[in-house]
């Protein structure tokens, strides 16, 4: 029993340090990111003649309810030179009727040109009011699928993949396509930071004033979101190890995409493997090559407001990492594959999808030993220390690096609430996540592969 | 070691750990608060002298008032910041006696010594990309020489800056070294570049022309890429020669060049890359033809409608639909064709025509 628990604490020891290494290099990345951006404004890449022109792919099943406004945020976007590609891959919903209505739809003779394998395209549509909005309606194979077909459909060398659900910054495209415009060789993805919409003023699909949601649950995501982008992902990015770039949002070159067959329509996490295989690709043909983050606020989403929603999303995440890991064992531990097989594989194998069993089982194994007196005191204060009190100080810091370097939230009351929440959150928030991923990835082991509906509020009902 | 030694080793580290955490958590917050409340009596100070300042400011530069500059001459820190803003502010939309006079003031007021000091000498570079900026926009040329030198710095945006300053203040004779500098950082080096090369204007197109045949790729593109936005037909005798470079990317990008410039004689002399071995070429050349509505390219662009190579038959389609009348009857002509794929492709592009007639 105490070397189980020693065990355990080693565990902890070893994440919490990994946790608070990662922290202080995104500290340095956003503060120098921050300074590059005093001289590389946005204005300047708008009135530039040299920027790739971007397809936005807008995967969309039963969206009606926010389909319309995230498509009119997504046509009055800043940005030179883009196309809207909403895919509906079968709802069962009318999100083809609004659509149909709202932009003035009509049927085209364009043809599809199938180049990655999809479900049949049944109608190409083009809006008479927005030449660049062009609507795919296609037999249901699910997101990976619309994804695909998108990519297909696409006459740009640049896509950039969200979700229906998401709204984009005015500037997000011009802030995600900076490493492009440094190494346009190079670059063959950029992911940007997906923030917390609800408690958001969203109106005609912007965001009018940046706020926190009433109810606790969204606001302990938006803490959650914070720490899991601001440190997490700035810094593996900067080791070019980033393993996922979210569904959310993200900007892909479109060659290198279509050269690895698109994205899987077998995981129920195709953002962060069809990363994992663009790695993979890439370090085996031995290509120079950057997959990017940048830590900008450029996308905001509906995150869910109820328990049972976020289990399934939980619980759908855990599956797809488990999934995405699985299928590209072969680069795990092998150092062909460079950072990312030594660094980034084993990082998420141990600690992104085994932490929530480990996580449980010491609470259980503490609580048993507790009852049963077998326990030493150091070990229960120490497990109590790490598994808690630096999560809460980890927590703080993001929030804390947040209101320097981002500033979003520009009231008061609103950072000390998430300062609130960044405490709160460790006490039953986190461990019901941890059980949500646990049981993710228990059905993972089962390869259960269904995606788990999400019921949502709308983006402009959020507030 | 027992494992209650362990353990106690354990405790110790932990708590060390969080201590740490500890420490940063509540520094972050002081400097939190520190920040706040300097930057609300800077801004309060700054509103207060920045009015006064830039009476003085504007009373120099419309009138010439040597009092005026005068009042403006060792100015302390934080007057010298404000001073150095409102500068770089109104010279934005200033020419002629004014700009002069503004950057006679900057120097008057030492601030370009300053701003040179601090490009050859700061440690920062965010210190030193701004002095060459603000050194640029105003037009300081006795820091030539120092931004030259600040073409080699080890920092990216540094050499950004410095290339936007030489660029703005016209020296010509630089531009081999700026593209050597930039070479790496295509888009941004062309974005940049993009925006003061006009401004040299017709000296620096033979120089531009000879780093054509630069052997480093990255420069080559780049300075065809700026030769075909001059649109001199003058220099598509060297873009047509490029055509047959071993190098595809080379030979896109001349091939675009030619586009820009949109000379007949320059189209011409792409129509036979219509049939190039690359569909990469085949489908920029059939681009360029619509972009010009270059009708000479109709029956080469109907062949292209057949081509095995989707992308060649989709920009072939869209070139004959953006050449009027003619190419209208070319897609029509494309129907009854014996090809499936070029009959779709001709449907495609004429129901565009008709729905945006």
């Amino acid at each position: 029993m105490a070397y189980l628990q020693m065990s355990i604490l080693i565990y902890f020891f070893v994440v919490n340090g990994l946790y608070l290494l990662l922290f202080l290099f995104s500290c340095a990345i956003i503060i120098h990111y921050r300074l590059i951006l005093r001289f590389r404004g946005p204005s300047e890449i708008l009135k530039a003649r040299v920027t790739p022109p971007i397809s936005i792919l807008v995967p969309a099943y039963n969206e009606e309810r926010n389909i319309v406004s995230s498509v009119r945020a997504l046509l009055e976007l800043n940005y030179p030179q883009y196309e809207v590609i909403v895919v509906n891959d079968g709802s069962k919903d009318n999100t083809l009727g609004v659509l149909e209505k709202a932009f003035s739809l009509r049927r085209t003779a364009h043809v599809y040109h199938r180049e990655i394998p999809t479900a049949t395209v049944k109608v190409v549509y083009r809006s008479r009011e927005y030449p660049n909005l062009w609507v795919l309606d296609k037999v249901n194979g699910g997101k990976a699928d619309a994804l695909n077909a998108g990519t297909n459909f696409s006459q740009y060398p640049l896509f950039c993949a969200i979700d229906a659900d998401s709204v984009l910054e005015r500037d997000a495209l011009v802030r995600v396509i900076r490493p492009y415009m440094d190494r346009y060789g190079e670059v063959v993805a950029v992911g940007g930071i997906v923030r917390v919409a609800n408690g958001c003023r969203i109106k005609r699909g912007i965001v009018e004033e940046v706020g926190l949601a009433k109810g606790w649950l969204p606001n302990f995501q938006v803490v959650e979101y914070l720490r899991a982008f601001l440190s997490g992902r700035v810094a593996w990015g900067a080791w070019n190890a980033l393993l996922v770039i979210s569904g959310a949002f993200g900007v892909f070159k479109k060659e290198p995409v279509m050269g690895i067959g698109g994205y899987s329509t077998e995981t129920v996490g195709e953002d962060m493997e069809l990363v994992v295989r663009l790695h993979r690709r890439m370090r085996k043909q031995k290509r120079g090559y950057q997959i990017h983050f940048i830590p900008d606020p450029v996308c905001w989403t509906e995150v869910p407001h109820q328990w049972r929603m976020l289990a399934r999303q939980r619980n759908r995440w855990q599956r797809g990492l488990g999934q995405a890991l699985y299928r590209n064992l072969s680069m795990f531990a092998n150092p062909k594959y460079g950072s990312i097989g030594m660094l980034a594989m084993p990082y998420f194998f141990m600690v992104e999808l085994l932490s929530p069993a480990v996580e449980l089982f010491g609470y259980a194994l503490f609580g048993i030993a507790l009852y049963l007196g077998v326990v030493y005191w150091e070990a229960v204060v120490t497990f109590l220390i790490l598994a808690v009190w630096m999560g809460i100080f980890l927590s703080l810091l993001s929030v804390l690096l947040e209101e320097f370097t981002l500033h979003r939230y520009p009231r008061v009351r609103n950072l000390l609430k998430l300062l609130f929440c960044a405490v709160l959150e460790n006490f039953g928030y986190r461990q019901m996540t941890a059980f949500f991923r646990l049981k993710g990835l228990y059905d993972f082991a089962r390869k259960e592969n269904a995606w788990g509906f999400i019921e949502r509020r709308g983006l402009e009902a959020t507030h | 070691m027992s494992v209650s030694n362990w353990q106690l080793t354990f405790l110790t580290l932990s708590i060390l750990g969080s201590n740490i955490l500890g420490v940063m958590v509540a520094s972050l917050v002081a400097i939190l608060v520190v920040t706040k409340v300097t930057g609300i009596v800077w801004g309060r100070y700054k509103r207060k002298r920045e009015t006064y300042l830039k009476s003085l400011g504007l009373e120099f530069l419309r009138t010439g008032n040597a009092e005026a500059k005068l009042r403006l001459k060792n100015l302390g820190r934080g007057d010298g910041v404000i001073l150095k803003a409102i500068l770089l502010e109104l010279s934005e939309g200033l020419s002629g006696i004014e700009q002069s006079r503004a950057t006679e003031l900057y120097e008057f007021s030492g601030i370009a010594d300053k701003e040179i000091g601090t490009l050859r000498r700061s440690r920062f570079w965010w210190l030193r990309a701004a002095s060459a900026h603000s050194l640029g926009q105003m037009r300081v040329k006795r820091a030539k020489s120092d931004l030259v030198q600040a073409l080699g710095d080890t920092n990216m945006e540094v050499r950004l800056e410095a290339t936007w300053a030489i660029g703005h203040m016209g020296f010509v004779d630089t531009l081999p070294l700026i593209m050597e500098s930039m070479s790496h950082f295509f888009k941004m080096a062309a974005l940049r570049m993009d925006a003061f090369i006009f401004e040299m204007g017709a000296p620096a197109l033979p120089l531009l022309l000879d780093l054509c045949k630069h052997p480093e790729q990255e420069i080559q593109l780049l300075a065809i890429h700026l030769v075909g936005e001059f649109k001199d037909p003058g220099t598509l005798k060297v873009l047509l020669s490029l055509l047959d470079s071993q190098n595809l990317e080379i030979r896109l990008a001349a091939c675009k060049a030619i586009g820009s410039i949109g000379d007949p004689s320059g189209l011409s002399g792409i129509i036979p890359y219509l049939e190039d071995s690359a569909w990469q070429m085949r489908a920029q050349a059939a681009k360029q033809f619509g972009r010009n509505s270059f009708t000479p390219a109709i029956p080469g662009l109907l062949k292209c409608l057949e081509d095995k190579a989707w992308w060649v038959r989709l920009n072939a389609g869209e070139a004959l639909s953006q050449m009027g009348e003619e190419g209208r009857i070319a897609l029509k002509e494309a129907l009854k064709s014996e090809d499936r794929f070029a009959r779709d492709m001709a449907s495609q592009w004429l129901d565009e025509l008709e729905a945006t007639a």
